[in-house]
């Protein structure tokens, strides 16, 4: 049984199609990540998903459940929306009480409930006593994240988790939700960061307009989408047109004003190149090996880059 | 019932720690009516509310108008008939009524004395002492200047004889009058009519906007995506926030008392039961069609929008800031419609009169019945947007 199965799912915004034929599986207990850049339609499938927006045609099952059958329980699902996540003007403290009040969950059994959240996330008395419109980003992500957890899911689906924060507290965040996923809670996340889904999810599908392009785990698609491994060679700025010049036989591309690379170049040529700059009086300040990120894949696959932010 | 409870417990918290709602909603109808009450509520210089009936319809009868008239310490009102002089009498409008029979202005220009009917209105036995005073004096005034204009044209013409003597008598006193206390219930004054509205005030904003804001504001801020995906039902929803906004509302109303008793010292009867009775009916059919409010709306501006119009429009026809007799018939119709207008009726008579809730039961019955039919409609209509509208 799948955790969450889509079947070609279509919607269409007036006469735009945002979701063409998407159909995805996400196993019970993987990190599953949705990777496409600004636009591609990871906030609408999710809010299908989760019920919160109809559909033009397609099905989805959560646990086997059909999410229009009476059967189906939504109780199993935390979400983390990509923003606006939280009551604003209501402490982080009453915002993971609201939640619990909404789930039902008995004074008892949230004290429990809290108490280990309040371990795992980090959440301190301070912090929750802090209104939410006070708080940093972070700890916005943290509070949302505990109001989704309350009700203890077997599923939570992220929306963007860690867009807009800092690297450092980015990486805190993987951490947070590996640690999760090793509970046995599954989770579906989107990204437009390529490290996010390389680093933390086991399987990716690469979304573009509407379309998925390729599913695998990261070390697959880089395989099979990444192309090959190439020579990045570092030089003072001034020497780049000549070397440019000097490296035509092997197709070189200027990536910065001052870096060149070259596909398909690996270790062993370096010193045929070193060699041939330095005798026309070029200064390499460093060479370096690039193997094939998802941002290749998806350059690969689309034929424009995956950009950040 | 748990869910329920949560809903309304925050969604109160929220409107409480939110300083502009707390503005808007609760200091400034009471600022409102603490100034209104200064403006129009003081007691400076004195003038008297006549009300003459006119039955003689005699140039003399003109004339006894224009003295009143004269006078700057009075205002006078001229009443069409009977009927319009016992309506105001028996609300205390004005202060004294006086009656003009027909044949006064025959009697006086035959030289027989006239009689004029005067009520005094005796709400305020302060102000009922003044009515009778003035009165008096100016009817003592005509009288003397009736008499010497006589007397001058006896010395002139040189004539006096039986006949003579006789008028000469009548017209020491040409006009007499009959006074007549009209004892009542108090007499409403403005303060007193402004804290009453006030009241109702609430069943605008803080009931009505309030509702359709705590809709809008989550459907703005995304929160009731969040909200949906709980195991909460529409109509817990819709219960949820309607105990929010009434429980603010009475906390406003209540509020208002507390303020406005200390300050203005107004001459009411303080029937919590009744009076939170009605204030809840007021505030649910206010609620309510701030929920429906919030729900067809399709964007979130224009639902905030329309509460905010229709609220600031109502305030004119739902009898706050002046008596809804006030205005023209085609407008007085519309208010028959507005069930705050009823609710705040009933606020006044309990408030006001001392009346009990049974008093005004078909009002009572009326509003109930309004509110349990937009209830009904009210969870429809909500239920559907929450289904399509995509969130
Ligand atoms: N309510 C809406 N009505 C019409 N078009 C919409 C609506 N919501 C989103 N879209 C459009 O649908 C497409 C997909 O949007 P969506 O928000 O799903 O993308 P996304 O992948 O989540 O992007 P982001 O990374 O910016 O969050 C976009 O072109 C967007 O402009
Ligand atoms: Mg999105």
């Amino acid at each position: 049984m799948y955790a969450i199965e889509t079947i070609d799912v279509v919607k269409y915004y007036g006469k735009a199609k945002v979701l063409d034929n998407v159909s995805l599986k996400v196993y019970e207990g993987e990190i599953y990540g949705l990777l496409g850049p600004n636009g591609a339609g990871k906030s609408t499938l999710i809010e299908i998903i989760l019920g919160l927006r109809s559909m033009d045609s397609g099905e989805i099952k959560i646990f086997g459940e059909s999410i229009t059958s009476r059967k189906f329980n939504k109780r199993i699902i935390g979400y983390v929306p990509q923003e606006h996540l939280l009551y604003d003007n209501l402490t982080g403290l009453d915002n993971i009480k609201y939640f619990a009040g909404l789930y039902g969950v008995k004074s008892t059994e949230f004290k429990k409930r809290l108490n280990t959240l309040k371990e795992f996330l980090g959440l301190d008395e301070e912090l929750l006593k802090k209104d939410v419109s006070k708080m940093s980003g972070g700890q916005k992500r943290r509070i949302a994240l505990a109001t989704s957890l309350i009700s203890n899911p077997k599923l939570v689906i992220m929306d963007e988790p860690t867009t807009g924060l800092d690297p450092n507290i980015r990486r805190e965040f993987w951490h947070l939700i590996t640690e999760l996923n090793d509970k046995g809670i599954t989770i579906l996340l989107t990204t437009h960061y390529m490290e996010e889904a390389d680093e933390l999810c086991d399987r990716v599908s690469i979304i573009n307009k509407g379309k998925i392009l390729a599913t695998g785990t990261p070390q697959e698609l880089k395989k099979t989408y990444g192309g090959v491994e190439s020579l990045i060679i570092k030089m003072r700025s001034k020497f780049i047109e000549t070397a440019k010049t000097i490296l035509e036989p092997y197709t070189p591309v200027v990536i910065s004003e001052d870096s060149i690379r070259i596909q398909g170049l690996t270790e062993r040529d370096i010193p045929e190149v070193r060699s041939k700059l330095e005798g026309a009086g070029i200064w390499v300040d460093g060479f370096e090996i690039r193997r094939p990120s998802l941002d290749d894949v998806f350059i690969n696959l689309t034929g424009r880059r995956l950009e950040s932010e | 019932m748990k869910r329920i409870i949560s809903v309304a417990k925050y969604d109160l918290k929220m409107m409480l720690k939110t300083k502009e709602v707390l503005f808007w909603n609760i200091a400034f109808p009471i600022i409102l009516m603490l100034l209104f009450s200064a403006i129009f509520g003081g007691s400076g210089t004195i003038t008297i509310d006549i009300g003459i009936l006119d039955q003689d319809h005699s140039d003399m009868s003109q004339l006894i108008i224009d003295v009143f008239n004269q006078t700057n310490v009075t205002n006078i009102v001229i009443l069409k008939d009977n009927q319009s002089l016992y309506d105001k009498l028996s609300k205390h409008e004005l202060d004294a009524y006086i009656i003009i029979p027909r044949g006064t202005g025959k009697n006086i220009t035959t030289g027989f004395q006239a009689e004029l009917k005067v009520y005094i209105d005796n709400s305020d036995p302060n102000v009922a002492d003044i009515s009778t005073g003035i009165i008096k004096s100016i009817l003592d005034g005509f009288n003397s200047r009736t008499r010497s204009m006589f007397e001058e044209y006896i010395k002139n013409s040189g004539v006096f004889n039986q006949t003579m003597l006789e008028h000469m008598r009548a017209y020491a006193e040409a006009i007499k009058a009959k006074y007549k206390p009209v004892k009542g219930t108090e007499r409403i004054q403005y303060k007193e009519f402004i804290l009453t509205g006030i009241i109702g005030y609430g069943f605008l904003f803080s009931s009505m906007v309030t509702a359709t804001a705590s809709i809008v504001n989550e459907r703005k801020s995304g929160t009731l995506k969040r909200l949906m995906l709980t195991p909460i039902k529409p109509i817990e929803i819709l219960l949820g926030k309607t105990f929010g906004a009434l429980f603010s509302t009475l906390l406003y109303t209540f509020l208002v008392l507390a303020i406005g008793i200390p300050l203005l010292q107004p001459k009411i009867h303080l029937l919590i039961p009744d009076l939170t009775i009605v204030v809840i009916l007021g505030s649910l059919s206010g609620i309510v069609i701030g929920l429906i409010i919030s729900a067809i709306f399709r964007t979130t501006e224009g639902a905030s929008g329309f509460a905010i119009i229709i609220g600031i429009f109502l305030q004119w026809f739902i009898g706050i800031w002046f008596p809804l007799e006030m205005l023209p018939p085609y407008l007085r119709q519309l208010t028959n419609y507005i069930p705050m207008a009823y609710a705040l009726d009933v606020v006044r008579a309990i408030l006001l009169y001392g009346d009990t809730i049974l008093i005004h039961l078909t009002e009572t019955l009326y509003l109930t019945i309004f509110v349990v039919i937009l209830y009904t409609l009210g969870s429809i209509v909500l239920s559907k947007m929450l289904k399509t509208i995509e969130v």
